[in-house]
């Protein structure tokens, strides 16, 4: 956490004044949470504000010693401060998000939102968007198995195979990695720990079965060390080709898990990648480009 | 330094409270934390006046009597400070805290919180009932996001090191105008100080911290600047028509349909923005989709075939 400037320290104070007057005898824990700070720093904070008045003679007057807190006195500054540009995006970016959940049915409601825009937005407005790539119904029930401890039965886009597969698994947990999102779960199918990333997920619904945990028997899958020279488009081939290692003048060394996807992307740059080694996986791709070609001939 | 906060809280109650226009000479003897010599006085209240404006709280100068300019005062008026809303309902009220939480544990966090205080200060009750919870989040920990909104709100040009197409680093200067997400990435827009055109830049792909440089207030964003039609996919105005094998090419189907079909192939019409895109998708595909029209992308796609042969021999 950054240290406050002195002068957020004192927009604070100018904010505590007309929330504590809409919220008088709010106990300190509360009002601390609502202002995103911890109790040690709010007291501090009135402590402050205490200090302050139109002259030393006509001060605030705070009461907080019982730990509800209580103002008088503040009249001249017991305004709401205008919105500043920075939270009138951060607000918006979260009207977005908001919006691409709610469903189509509620027009009352996504009238609402267009109506706030409006009202606090303004000129702002058109300077942020935000999408959400997964729709909020995908997240909902995966977090609700996760919770409930329930399985999925999952429709999956398995991208190595370009295969729609079905399975049914025990998710474990979510995470966010370089943008997306991914699920980690137990897969009955593979009866192994899988990565899930949840663009790829077609369906998933909830079945009614509770998600013991297994024992785990952790199948190390090996993993194939590559040796590639990258031609042109670097910085796409590198982002594509994820964690590696340049072992100079354009060629990298990287270890991945499924061959079948380094052909596929070592196609889709259309020769921007040239796989060095291992050999055989340099003559499939050369295979492979034969047979393409074949198809037009 | 909580003395200088105390200071900034005087000033500010000061120059609201009073309606006629009130001169440094006032302030010095009235506002409590102005103390020393008259130099460090002056200089004292010259920071504060650009703390409180940086705050976005507007001070105006004036004059008593215009035909003697020797003397001005300052005053802030609480209709320019205060926040306008009256007409916010519970609902919207609801709708925005549902909203705020979207930076639970992310880099906008503190502003969506004090946003959310100011609006809760204005004495509207929250009506939660029917409003939906939010369950997505904005996961983006990048404090350069947090650089990037104030040089916005403050219109100020910022420099940085931009990784480029070929993963050289780049130093880049830019007047910012927008910010947005798409396919879970963050883009920046802006005019490029040395393109002279507006140019997207991904967040993830600037080198280090972001800098400001140069005054605030320095450009104006164009009136016609829409960050959600920047980063709109583009058009898929263009048709080829390519065999699918059948079960496969999930992801190509997605914008394609069946004209025919017999035992092995489904043939699809696809529609697609860029040619080069098309070519990539195809190619991934491997020996499961066959690109038939138009000749021209045909002669593309052999051409990508050789190269990638040629590469491999």
């Amino acid at each position: 956490m950054s240290k406050t400037s002195p002068s957020q320290t004192a927009a604070r104070l100018l904010d505590l004044v007309p929330f504590i007057y809409t919220h008088q005898g709010i106990e300190i824990s509360d009002l601390a949470d609502h202002f995103g700070i911890s109790q040690s720093e709010l007291l501090a904070n009135l402590n402050s504000l205490w200090m302050c008045g139109e002259s030393r003679f006509d001060l605030v007057e705070l009461d907080f010693e019982s730990g509800f807190v209580y103002i008088r006195n503040a009249d001249a500054i017991n305004l709401v401060r205008s919105l500043s540009v920075q939270e009138i995006i951060a607000i918006l970016f979260g009207l977005d998000l908001l919006q691409s959940e709610i469903p189509e049915e509620r027009a009352d409601l996504l009238q609402q939102l267009a109506e706030i825009r409006d009202l606090l937005g303004g000129n702002v407005q058109p300077l942020v968007t935000a999408s959400q790539p997964l729709g909020g119904s995908l997240l909902r029930t995966i977090d609700e198995a996760i919770s409930r401890r329930k399985k999925l039965r999952l429709i999956y886009h398995s991208i190595s195979d370009d295969l729609k597969t079905e399975r049914v698994i025990a998710p474990i947990e979510r995470s966010f990695v370089d943008g997306h999102e991914f699920m980690r779960a137990f897969c009955e199918n593979a009866d192994a720990l899988r990565t899930f990333r949840l663009d790829r997920v077609l369906s998933v619904s909830e079945i009614d079965e509770s998600a013991n945990q297994k024992s785990i028997h952790n199948s190390s899958t090996e993993k194939l060390k590559v040796k590639v020279r990258i031609h042109s488009d670097r910085r796409a081939v590198l982002e594509t080709l994820g964690k590696s290692t340049e072992i100079g003048d354009g060629h990298y060394e990287l270890s991945i898990f499924n061959p079948s996807w380094l052909i596929r992307e070592v196609m889709a740059a259309g020769g921007s990648i040239e796989v060095l080694e291992p050999l055989e996986l340099r003559r499939e791709i050369a295979r492979q480009v034969e047979s393409i070609s074949n198809q037009y001939r | 330094m909580s003395r200088k906060s105390e200071r900034l809280v005087n000033l500010t109650i000061a120059l609201l409270a009073t309606e006629r226009w009130i001169t440094k000479s006032e302030i010095y003897r009235t506002v409590d934390g102005y103390s020393g010599e008259l130099d460090a006085k002056e200089r004292m209240f010259e920071r504060d006046k650009e703390d409180l404006r940086n705050l976005g709280i507007d001070i105006e100068v004036g004059t008593f009597d215009p035909l003697f300019e020797d003397e001005v005062g300052y005053k802030i008026r609480p209709e320019k400070y205060q926040l306008h809303l009256e007409s916010l309902s519970s609902e919207q009220l609801a709708l925005i805290t549902s909203a705020t939480q979207a930076w639970h544990g992310a880099v906008l966090n503190s502003q969506a919180s004090s946003a959310l205080a100011k609006l809760q200060s204005l004495g509207i009750k929250s009506d939660a009932d029917g409003i939906p919870h939010l369950e997505s989040s904005l996961k983006i920990s990048d404090t350069n996001l947090v650089a990037v909104i104030d040089a916005i709100a403050a219109k100020q040009t910022i420099s940085f090191s931009y990784r480029s197409a070929d993963n050289e680093n780049e130093q880049r200067a830019l007047e910012p105008f927008g910010i947005g997400t798409k396919n879970g990435f963050w883009y920046l827009a802006g005019r490029d100080l040395d393109k002279s055109a507006i140019r997207l830049f991904r967040l993830d792909r600037i080198n280090g911290e972001i800098k400001e440089q140069g005054k605030v207030n320095s450009y104006a964003i164009p009136s016609d600047f829409a960050m959600s039609s920047l980063l709109a996919s583009k058009d898929r105005d263009k048709k080829a028509i390519v065999d699918i094998r059948i079960d496969k090419g999930f992801r190509l189907r997605k914008y394609a349909f069946v004209i025919s079909t017999d035992t092995e192939w489904d043939r699809c019409e696809i529609a697609y923005a860029e040619l080069g895109e098309l070519i990539s998708d195809l190619l991934w595909h491997r020996d499961d989709a066959k690109l038939l029209e138009p000749q021209s992308a045909v002669e593309a796609l052999l051409l990508c075939t050789s190269e990638i042969g040629r590469r491999h021999v």
